[in-house]
């Protein structure tokens, strides 16, 4: 993680975007669905519990950290860590 | 009257009078019941077996009436149960009927084209089917046996009924009391008496959880104790269930729960307290304070000290308490991840059914005959997801523990079937293993034996497997030795084997002996319940903790497509979309191009997908290897995705590889 760029600088963490938000008529267990401005998108329960951490108070780094704490079983640190760049490259997610 | 009406009386009256064992060839042998029951109508009821058939017996409208309105419970809950009995054995041409204790009809359900058949065999509303009046039948011998009974053609005890065959079951109250019969009949002289052990089977099914319905319904008040070996089956219909006075006292309990804990009769466990029977403190138990409703708990039988799993019905109150809504998703601020070990790649019969009606009506009827040995057919087209559902059932039968047995009939040449089925001895013949091969068949026993695609199974295999199936014996090939087994058989075929029969194909026996029911899985195109389907799938095949995401887009063509694959063809494109898609989060582009093409989809996709995609993501790649000399593995890290993201970009967007340094064979999204 530390050879990439644009990581390592303290201060709001990851956070979902503006007018990003859980849909909340659809919770149910294992439907999870995420608004965004451009369309909704269906979540698994691992990806779900990556965008709940993402409230402003971790880093990328921290959150990958936090996940791998509460992750029962074999952590999928890489798969994590793609996820956190696609959803920050879609607009989801923004921050450090 | 005919000819072999005036035998059979004859045949029966020298029976009774004991001058003769019944003809070999007409009965061979004479069930214990009916012979009885043969005695009792020629010495007690000193009835007539030739005495030719008069109207039956019927009471008048106002008392049936009457009657029903007595039994209200017990025919409302029937006449639900008969409905689902129906479905799958009316097409055989039965009659499924209720009646009290009397032997009265109090309710019949048949096939609108038998209903002149049946009435004029006196099945209808009303009728008396006792011992005294009809003689030796279904209805009034399991009443007068006070047990199960089947009683087949000729061992009816009157000339007139021996065309009919009857499978009747008792219905028991919480006190064990009979206080109905319910009964399949038939006139179709093709049914055996091993098939009709079958349908005897299923009703004896429908008589439990009616049971079942009937005791809790009585207790509703009061306080029930639940409990079953195995945690998943507290609750339904196949758990034991032992009402309790206030003072934890027992007041009633049910057939499963005498079988459950060894018991022979209801007397050594009345009066006793739940404590005596069970390692718990009652007092703890009865508390209608504690929330006891929430938790199975484990508890142990006292006088075995076997494990179970209970729960306690405390009445109207306790059962109205709203089921836990997935405080996993709405109240915590911050999800809890789930541990992947929790899901499985394989999904049970719940998670298969889904919400569609037809699955949801398959699945329930699956979990009644889980715990039997009925055997099941699943038809269903290519792709529906027959193998899954064969698996799921055996998962949640009490064979779970046990081996699931699948073999293709149409995946493996003729010539090899029958070993893989049968197996054989060492030296069987040239080539065979030297140590022998244990068969499919006996690797299943004690398990399940999946037969998939049995249409395409030889007619010579057929009368083989018909034998093993009957005699649940197998002789393995260069042996003399039949060796016992314990088997549990569910088929499938995509061919309509009815049709197949009728061109002589497959062996009608053989496909009555394997249909005890039939469940249709519908085609994917049908279901109503895509939407869910596509999020068990996403769910399962992410079970090992990747995080994933299917974007609206690619959700509604993954919704409007038409697969023709079925549930199968829906799998495998979201299991290759997962490997292909970047960081797990599935798009439009990931999808098989026939998947994006479909119609009926809220975004209509050009006729060149590949072509449209943003040229300035094209160019933007092109620079970054250009950049790093056609170092794939450094240009993807500059461009922050994996180097075999790169590559299906590459090829997505038509980028040459001349400056690569590796060969390329990326997958194609299509397969």
């Amino acid at each position: 993680m530390g050879s990439r760029k644009k990581r390592s600088a303290p201060g709001a963490g990851l956070r979902l975007a503006p007018g990003v938000r859980f849909d909340s008529s659809e919770e149910r267990e294992e439907v999870l669905v995420l608004v965004c401005p451009d369309g909704k998108v269906q979540l698994n329960q691992i990806a779900a519990g990556i965008l709940r951490l993402c409230d402003g108070s971790r880093t990328r780094d921290d959150l990958v950290a936090e996940v791998v704490r509460r992750s029962r079983g074999p952590a999928r640190v890489v798969e994590i860590i793609e996820f956190l760049d696609v959803a920050q490259a879609r607009g989801w997610i923004d921050g450090e | 009257m005919d000819a072999n009406a005036v035998r059979h009386a004859a045949d029966v009256l020298q029976f009774v009078r004991g001058q003769k064992a019944p003809t070999p060839g007409h009965l061979t042998t004479l069930n214990t019941a009916i012979a009885s029951s043969w005695r009792r109508c020629a010495l007690d009821y000193s009835m007539d077996p030739g005495r030719p058939h008069f109207a039956p017996s019927v009471i008048d409208a106002s008392t049936l009436a009457q009657r029903r309105a007595q039994y209200a419970d017990l025919v409302q809950i029937t006449s639900a149960e008969i409905d689902w009995l129906y479905e799958y054995i009316a097409e055989s041409g039965y009659a499924l009927v209720l009646t009290d204790a009397n032997g009265i009809v109090l309710y019949e359900k048949t096939d609108s084209t038998l209903t002149d058949t049946f009435r004029a065999a006196g099945l209808m509303a009303g009728a008396d089917w006792s011992e005294p009046q009809e003689g030796t039948n279904g209805i009034g011998t399991c009443i007068a046996e006070n047990r199960p009974v089947i009683v087949h053609r000729e061992e009816h005890f009157r000339s007139c009924h021996i065309g009919l065959s009857c499978s009747g079951v008792p219905i028991r109250d919480p006190s064990g009391a009979l206080v109905a019969v319910l009964d399949a009949s038939t006139l179709n002289a093709r049914d055996t008496r091993a098939s009709l052990a079958h349908t005897m089977a299923l009703v004896s099914l429908s008589a439990r959880l009616i049971e079942k319905c009937l005791f809790l319904q009585h207790f509703r008040q009061g306080v029930v104790f639940r409990f079953h070996a195995r945690p998943e089956f507290v609750n339904l219909q196949h758990d034991g269930a032992i009402a309790l006075a206030h003072d934890a006292t027992v007041i009633a309990v049910d057939e499963t729960a005498l079988w459950l804990l060894r018991v022979a009769n209801r007397a050594d466990l009345i009066g006793r307290r739940i404590d005596e029977i069970f390692a718990v403190s009652a007092d703890e138990l009865i508390d209608p304070a504690r929330d006891t409703q929430a938790a199975l708990r484990p508890v142990r039988d006292v006088a075995l000290g076997r494990r179970f799993f209970s729960s306690l019905d405390h009445g109207t109150a306790g059962a109205r308490s709203s089921k836990p809504t997935s405080s996993t998703t709405l109240s915590p601020p911050v999800l809890q991840l789930v541990p992947p070990a929790s899901r499985k790649s394989s999904l049970t019969l719940e998670e298969l059914a889904g919400e569609d009606p037809q699955m949801l009506r398959n699945v329930r009827s699956a979990h009644r005959i889980a715990m039997s040995r009925v055997p099941v057919m699943i038809q269903g087209p290519t792709g529906a997801g027959k193998e899954m559902f064969a698996r799921a059932l055996h998962a949640a039968s009490d064979r779970a523990t046990r081996p699931f047995v699948a073999l293709n009939c149409a995946a493996i040449p003729e010539a090899l079937i029958e070993s893989e089925l049968f197996g054989y001895r060492s030296g069987a013949f040239t080539g065979a293993r030297k140590e022998g091969m244990k068969g499919k068949i006996l690797q299943s026993s004690g398990g399940t034996l999946f037969l998939d695609e049995i249409g395409d199974m030889q007619l010579a295999l057929q009368t083989r497997l018909l034998r093993v199936l009957e005699e649940q014996e197998v002789m393995p090939l260069g042996t003399e030795t039949a060796l016992k087994v314990d088997l549990r058989v569910i088929c499938a075929s995509h061919q309509n084997l009815r049709a197949m029969i009728a061109r002589g194909a497959f062996r009608e026996d053989l496909y009555y002996r394997l249909n005890g029911i039939t469940l249709e899985l519908p085609p994917l195109a049908q279901r109503t319940d895509k939407e869910r389907l596509i999020r068990e799938f996403l769910a399962a095949e992410t079970s090992d903790g990747r995080p994933a995401a299917i974007e609206m887009d690619a959700f509604q063509q993954l919704l409007a497509y038409g697969w023709p694959g079925n549930v199968r063809e829906l799998r495998n494109v979201i299991r290759t979309a997962l490997a292909i898609c970047d960081g797990g989060v599935v798009r439009l582009r990931d999808l098989p191009s026939e998947v994006r093409r479909s119609e009926g989809g809220h975004n209509p996709i050009p006729a060149m997908p590949c072509a449209k995609p943003a040229p300035a993501e094209r160019e933007k790649m092109m620079q970054a290897i250009r950049e790093c000399d056609g170092n794939m593995s450094r240009a993807a890290g500059q461009l922050g995705i994996s180097r075999n993201t790169l590559y299906r970009h590459c090829k997505r967007l038509g980028i040459p590889l001349q400056h690569s340094h590796s060969d390329l064979h990326p997958r194609s999204p299509g397969e």
